[in-house]
């Protein structure tokens, strides 16, 4: 299985939290893996990209062009991002407004690709604050995807960072992700229309 | 199946040094190195290792005490990022001379980009400079591997060898394979031989010989260590080849393996690229006609090659001078120096978002203090009592005072202190007097602040220091100081109390304020001002915990604030106060307060940052 992803999102979002999960799958999904986190001044709520390649390539860096999926913490930050896009891939966005808007949609719906929207934010609140967002996309995303990354392994990984009731509640956002997938919208793209 | 485990490249290079029973490590911290040092604590804690390890008060500092380690026959390093590499200079070049004993790894880091640093110095060229051998990793597990060839090579010349990575080795995250742990097993035995360890200048001459000496035998080894380099040579000869080392590799590797080429083009990939192996070298450019040398961040095989008729690089602008070499990069070098087929489609694609992303009018996200951090209410204060006044700052988190328009300058670890004396003499001997108010950290001034204010108080210069004193080494990820005296491993050490320190430095005027009481640290700051017109240098201790620090630890005074109806819209406190929990909301024509990244600090209800009041708690 080759996969390859890129997180963006703002200092503090949890950037670096989800991309130190996904090498947890991967590792639990017996898949070799390389990735990039960007440390230093812009963590203090700059842009923030990470990379993340499955599959026996040896670059940290995922090229333009070329990235199955990304996940989007914030909605600026997922179109600041969206020429990493392959033909056919998926972008999961953080966000309760239209997206992509134009030119853009057009643009993707000409490569097919999909995006998901998912008010990640809002859910994770609700179950206990803001940062467990990223993992409501990551339920999301894993709920669709039918290659090598399960369910199981996800989970597992969530358990393994933090103390028991934060991993509870990392748990409650990844369920809320994956169960909400089938309510998320899904714009552009051929997928979206069948 | 060998024990693997998830890392980061610096956590892979701390693996590296425990395997090789390298127990006295010293570091200061400076991305992207600074998570080294505490992944060699981890170790230490889970494993139960009888290790020394020290967050050092400045590279330099540090890298004398990994020096002495050495020469009483024990494994050492000294780990740092590459400016840090600057400070230690002095000793790099006299230690290369003199050798060591015990094996001696300096970890330098550099950043190409850069994303985190003033420079995009190349560490190699330090190599050459000081004529010790470097080792260029491609990967995380390379960076690993290499330590126990570079403690290898260190002990067998005896001669400190750095290992050069770079910002996408340090950060990179790999599941790496691990060898089995060596634990400290040698004691200090410190031979004494003045001459060379107190070499004079007529010894030195001897020790410069025997050190290229020593050069020469390395390169010539490094030519036939099948180990730390590669080589894929299909045929005899071949019109176009490609030299590579480090991360470069990593990348180009996967470009040829897309192109589907990987392994019909001949390709190098040097490991140390200095002493350069001339050898193997040599025999790879006698079978190319031409040969692309890709390496960050700055030409070094590139210059070292004898045969530059031959190569396409960065002095014939086949490769850019600054900036990473990101896939994107390393294509379109391999593009410009043999035309290869580019998949139109995808192209098209990247030019059409990225032309659209330019006329979208996307909000920046700049970096910014967090909020409720104290650096801001210094900052605000500062402009507010001296609008006109010359701020040099220093490196850290409080650079971002720039976006509150109270940092005029950023030149080096401690140059606020030594800029504002500069300042101050520059106007000074034109009868002029120019308010200069410096801002420096509590780490920064512990890493180099002492020798530039007693140079100024010598000098009988005048303007206001703040030490904006968050009680850590934030910027970097949370390491602790001198100030507290907390140790790397988390033990006690002793305390060195800034105010004891600035006093002993020969300044009269010191004054505590807690930022958060902003109405004090303004008549304070006032205060200062009348003090520096006539009288000397006036320092402010700035003192309140780093909010993400504490955060963890206990529960801050929470103040909730709130927007009063007479807020008239006027934007002053978003403006000069440059709160992100601060927002103007364009429908209500009014400021309003974002909850979900409020801390509660309550600073902002402070009448300095609303003129009207209209901030309430």
């Amino acid at each position: 299985m080759e996969q390859e992803f890129i997180i963006a999102g703002l200092g503090g979002q949890g950037v670096l939290f989800l991309t130190r999960i996904l090498s947890l799958i991967a590792q639990e999904c017996n898949l070799p893996f390389i990735g990039s986190e960007i440390h230093g001044m812009s963590q203090r709520g700059g842009s923030v990209v990470s990379h993340f390649r499955i599959g026996n390539m040896k670059g940290p860096l995922v090229r333009e062009g070329r990235a199955d999926v990304i996940f989007a913490l914030e909605e600026s930050e997922a179109y600041r991002n969206l020429f990493f896009l392959r033909g056919g891939g998926k972008i999961y966005v953080d966000t309760g407004k239209d997206f992509p808007l134009s030119p853009f949609k057009e643009i993707l719906l000409k490569r097919n690709v999909s995006a998901v929207t998912i008010n990640a934010t809002d859910m994770a609140t609700e179950i206990s604050s803001s940062s467990s967002a990223n993992l409501v996309l990551l339920g999301c995303y894993i709920a669709s995807e039918e290659q090598g990354l399960t369910r199981e392994a996800a989970e597992k990984s969530i358990s393994k960072i933090g103390k028991a009731r934060v991993v509870e509640k990392n748990l409650e956002a990844f369920i809320r992700g994956f169960e909400s997938s089938q309510l998320s919208t899904i714009r552009s793209g051929n997928k979206a229309e069948n | 199946m060998m024990e693997q485990e998830i890392l980061l490249g610096n956590g892979a290079i701390a693996r590296g040094l425990i395997e090789n029973g390298c127990h006295m490590v010293y570091s200061y911290p400076g991305t992207p190195s600074s998570e080294i040092l505490p992944e060699v604590v981890r170790y230490k804690k889970t494993l139960g290792l009888n290790t020394y390890i020290e967050w050092s008060t400045n590279e330099k500092v540090a890298f004398d005490n990994a020096y002495t380690a050495s020469i009483t026959g024990k494994r050492s390093s000294v780990i740092m990022k590459q400016v840090g590499l600057n400070v230690a200079s002095d000793s790099l070049m006299s230690s290369a001379y003199t050798g060591v004993k015990g094996g001696m790894i300096i970890v330098s880091c550099d950043d190409p980009g850069p994303h985190s640093s003033q420079t995009e110095q190349d560490s190699r060229f330090f190599a050459m400079f000081s004529h010790v051998p470097v080792f260029d990793p491609s990967d995380p597990q390379e960076a690993k591997d290499m330590v126990e060839s570079a403690f290898l090579l260190s002990e067998k010349y005896e001669i400190p060898v750095i290992i050069r990575s770079t910002t996408r080795i340090c950060h990179a995250m790999q599941n790496v394979t691990l060898g089995t742990i060596k634990e400290c097993e040698r004691r200090a035995d410190f031979r004494k031989d003045t001459s060379r360890w107190a070499a004079t200048p007529k010894f030195r001459y001897k020790l410069h010989k025997e050190l290229n000496k020593k050069l020469k035998k390395i390169s010539e080894e490094v030519s036939s260590r099948e180990d730390l380099n590669y080589v894929s040579f299909p045929g005899d000869t071949f019109p176009f080849g490609i030299i590579s080392s480090g991360v470069s590799y990593s990348i180009l590797k996967d470009i040829l393996s897309d192109m589907e080429i990987f392994g019909t083009v001949p390709v190098l990939k040097l490991g140390v690229p200095y002493p350069f192996p001339e050898r193997l070298v040599e025999d790879f450019c006698n079978r190319c006609k031409r040969i692309l040398i890709l390496e960050d961040t700055d030409l070094v095989i590139e210059m070292l090659i004898k045969r530059n008729e031959k190569i396409l690089g960065r002095s014939t602008g086949h490769v850019p001078s600054e900036g990473e070499l990101t896939p994107e990069v390393v294509y379109s070098s391999i593009n410009s120096a043999c035309s290869v087929p580019v998949k139109d489609e995808e192209r098209d694609f990247i030019t059409s978002v990225k032309s659209a992303l330019q006329a979208k009018d996307l909000p920046v996200h700049r970096p910014t203090l967090c909020p409720g951090c104290a650096h801001r209410a210094s900052f605000f204060a500062i402009k507010k009592v001296f609008p006109g006044g010359i701020f040099p700052s220093d490196i850290g988190c409080y650079t971002l005072g720039i976006n509150l328009g109270s940092v005029d300058t950023v030149l080096d670890m401690g140059a606020a202190i030594t800029m504002a004396s500069g300042f101050y003499q520059a106007y000074h001997q034109d009868g002029v007097f120019q308010p200069v108010i410096a801002t420096i950290g509590d780490s920064t001034f512990y890493h180099s602040g002492t020798s530039a204010l007693i140079n100024a108080v010598y000098n009988k210069a005048r303007f206001i220091l703040l030490i904006l004193d968050n009680s850590i080494t934030a910027m970097t990820g949370m390491q602790p100081t001198a100030g507290t005296g907390e140790k790397a491993d988390g033990t006690m050490g002793n305390p060195v109390a800034l105010s004891e320190l600035v006093r002993g430095c020969g300044v009269n005027w010191i004054r505590e304020v807690d930022p958060y009481d902003l109405t004090t640290l303004i008549s304070t700051l006032k205060e200062a001002g009348d003090y520096i017109k006539e009288i000397g240098i006036a320092v402010i201790i700035a003192k309140h915990n780093c909010i993400l620090h504490t955060k963890k630890k206990q529960d801050l005074t929470r103040k909730k604030v709130f927007i009063k109806d007479n807020c008239t819209g006027c934007r002053y406190c978003v403006k000069s106060f440059e709160c992100p929990a601060l927002v103007y909301d364009e429908n209500r024509k009014k400021v309003d307060i974002n909850r979900k990244i409020c801390i509660d600090c309550g600073v902002c209800a402070d009448i300095n940052v609303c003129p009207f009041g209209a901030i309430g708690t």
